[in-house]
């Protein structure tokens, strides 16, 4: 009875996960003509709107000159695009250096305040500012020149409050790093396919743009469990409004060195999507009236999460088994050494229903993976990291999405830092 | 250059459509498993046919012969290898559609029938030829977790590997076949897994190898003549 349940348990996620693979990958080509590279036509500098750039930091001295530097080399014109700094009561040397590098230039304002997390340099700054448009670049990412100039077009359509970019590895130098860099190349197509059904549920961090008149519609940012990015997504979508995707829009930033590093961020961004979707937004799942984010991409994520555990458990249960077979060759003949058996069998191959889905499964993930790396590198190619991510990824992952899981039930706070 | 066209708005068409794909690639993978599946019991079954026929052979071939038939090359025994790779191929497939599938279960029947006859074959001709070799019976069970099934399982692998001439058959304890149910009459054993057969005696419980051998009369004398002249397979779902 047991055995029946887990393999319809087993059976009905498969289908889940192949059915959400299906609807991207569909979508995809339905879009094709939208994934283009072609820059949009040149609007001349006299129609372009203002903006301003919030950077908040909070002891970010080593990259903010490089951050700053980036929004002032952006190809667009300078009386129409400022710099907002915000200190958010760093205990480095940031002020310090933001006052060296620009406090004598006018395109730069530079104010400080007392710690109080990101949600209020990012109000400070929209409260400062009186630009049409208003971003945000956190202080350890970089913009490519034409970033802007990318977005702006998509405001044409009057719905639309919100563009977000794609958002790269910088420079991947170990083999983390390298891992972060395919999984943001995913990210750039999925949050493409994503917004051309306005499933959207993240407005990152790193040059998200806002209309400035969002936020008297709908508020300024909020503490949002440190995720104040997602929260405003969600709080847009709830809004019924719209967010676009630029591919071609490329942000830079530089992705946790290490595990730990890593998990922790993770644990913060996963927590903080559970909590505000959970708690604050629970009344857009399944709804129609919220479109395809709210009947598809936003269980989704939710569901995933559970999806990815159930298979991470089964993975280590038969990893358990296999090391549990080793244990009692070794103690039925003791240790021989030599060169392995390597006589092989195609019949070995396990081709049963369950698993060629899986493999039906890995090929889609194959294909996110080759068209994310089309979108940011503008043509298919193989991306080092590749096979970490496809063989590795899954085994790191689930911890941050099992102590995420563990916050949520518990309500326990995810820190920043 | 494309313009930004307006984003797609939601349609219960396009999740049916989804539907009906995702539905399409899982009947697919469910008519191929199947396929592979009829494919490969197709592949035991001629392996099957192919070791009874020549089983066949050496029957008649002996009694056309009678005790001249010693002076001719038999096949007695020699299946081995055959046996092994089917054995193998049954294990990888008990594996993958587990314990209880019905071909499975027929397939490992049929394979426990051609060993019980290669033994009868083997025990004939030392009958008559006075051949030395030995023979162990091994019942395993995959009933509950037998881990000394396992164990018991890659001792005899590694035996046979050593031993060109010691002939093991293995056989599921609780197969539901009436002639390993008359083997262990013969033998009087009662289910307490795994059992080994040594000259018509009964052992119960895992056995090193260092045991084994000391229950085997002239053990030196079955050793294989070098190190890569036997198989390396295994010759039931129990033995790995």
């Amino acid at each position: 009875m047991l055995e029946l349940i887990g393999q319809t348990v087993t059976i009905a996620i498969l289908f889940a996960v192949t059915y959400f693979e299906v609807f991207m990958l569909l979508t995809y080509i339905e879009e094709y003509n939208q994934m283009h590279f072609v820059p949009h036509p040149r609007t001349p500098d006299a129609e372009l709107p203002t903006v301003t750039i919030i950077v908040p930091a909070w002891n970010e001295g080593t990259t903010i000159v490089g951050t700053i530097n980036s929004i002032l080399d952006l190809d667009y014109p300078k009386d129409k695009l400022d710099v907002l700094f915000v200190n958010d009561g760093s205990t480095d040397n940031t002020l310090e250096v933001a006052n060296e590098h620009f406090g004598n230039n006018p395109r730069v304002r530079i104010f400080s305040k007392e710690n109080g997390g990101k949600h209020t340099a990012m109000n400070l700054g929209i409260e400062k500012s009186n630009s049409t448009f208003i971003g945000c670049l956190d202080a350890d990412s970089y913009v490519e020149p034409d970033a802007l100039r990318e977005m702006i077009p998509y405001f044409k359509d009057p719905e639309v409050v919100s563009v977000t970019p794609s958002v790269q590895i910088w420079k991947p130098d170990n083999w983390l790093r390298h891992i972060q860099a395919i999984e943001y190349m995913v990210g750039a197509f999925t949050r493409k396919v994503l917004s051309r059904i306005n499933a959207l549920y993240v407005t990152p961090g790193p040059f998200s743009i806002f209309r400035r008149d969002l936020f008297g519609k709908i508020g300024n940012f909020r503490a949002a469990y440190h995720t104040e990015d997602m929260e405003m997504a969600l709080r847009i979508q709830s809004n019924k409004l719209k967010i676009e995707n630029a591919h071609t829009a490329i942000v830079w930033t530089i992705p946790p060195k290490t595990l730990y590093a890593l998990y922790k961020q993770r644990v913060r961004w996963v927590s903080g999507f559970l909590k505000n979707a959970y708690f604050s937004y629970r009344h857009m799942f399944m709804k129609s009236e919220y479109g395809y984010l709210g009947v598809l991409s936003l269980p989704f994520a939710f569901i995933s999460i559970f999806t990815a555990l159930y298979f991470t458990v089964a993975y280590i249960k038969a990893v358990i088994k296999s090391i549990g077979e080793e244990i009692l060759y070794r103690q039925a003949v003791g240790f021989h050494f030599g060169w392995p058996n390597t006589n092989f069998d195609p019949f070995s191959y396990d081709l049963t229903f369950n698993r060629l889905i899986i493999y039906v499964l890995f090929l889609g993930t194959i294909l996110y993976i080759l068209f994310g790396v089309r979108l940011v590198r503008k043509q298919y190619t193989i991306a080092r990291g590749t096979l970490s991510f496809l063989f590795l990824y899954g085994l790191i992952a689930p911890f941050w999405l099992a102590k995420s899981l563990y916050n949520l039930i518990t309500s326990k706070e995810a820190p920043w830092r | 250059m494309t313009s930004i066209t307006p984003q797609q708005n939601i349609t219960k068409r396009k999740f049916l459509v989804v539907f009906i794909i995702t539905l399409g690639i899982f009947a697919v993978a469910f008519l191929a498993s199947n396929y592979f599946y009829s494919l490969r019991t197709a592949a035991i079954k001629d392996v099957e046919s192919g070791i009874n026929r020549q089983i066949v052979e050496t029957e008649i071939q002996y009694q056309l012969l009678a005790d001249a038939a010693c002076d001719e090359p038999t096949s007695a025994g020699s299946q081995i290898p055959q046996m092994n790779e089917l054995a193998r191929r049954l294990d990888d497939m008990e594996q993958q559609r587990g314990t209880n599938d019905k071909e499975v279960i027929s397939l490992k029947k049929d394979y426990s029938l051609l060993m019980i006859k290669d033994y009868l074959l083997l025990r004939e001709r030392q009958r008559q030829c006075g051949e030395m070799s030995s023979t162990i019976i091994y019942f395993y069970s995959n009933a509950g977790e037998c881990t000394d099934c396992i164990k018991m399982g890659h001792v005899l692998t590694q035996m046979r590997e050593q031993y060109d001439r010691l002939h093991i058959y293995a056989f599921d304890y609780n197969l539901g076949l009436s002639s390993i149910d008359t083997l262990k009459s013969i033998y009087r054993t009662h289910f307490d897994p795994p059992i080994l057969i040594i000259n018509r005696k009964p052992y119960y419980g895992f056995k090193t190898q260092e045991q084994i051998e000391k229950l085997i009369p002239n053990i030196d004398k079955l050793r294989t003549a070098s190190d890569t002249a036997s198989s390396t397979t295994p010759t039931t779902t129990k033995e790995q």
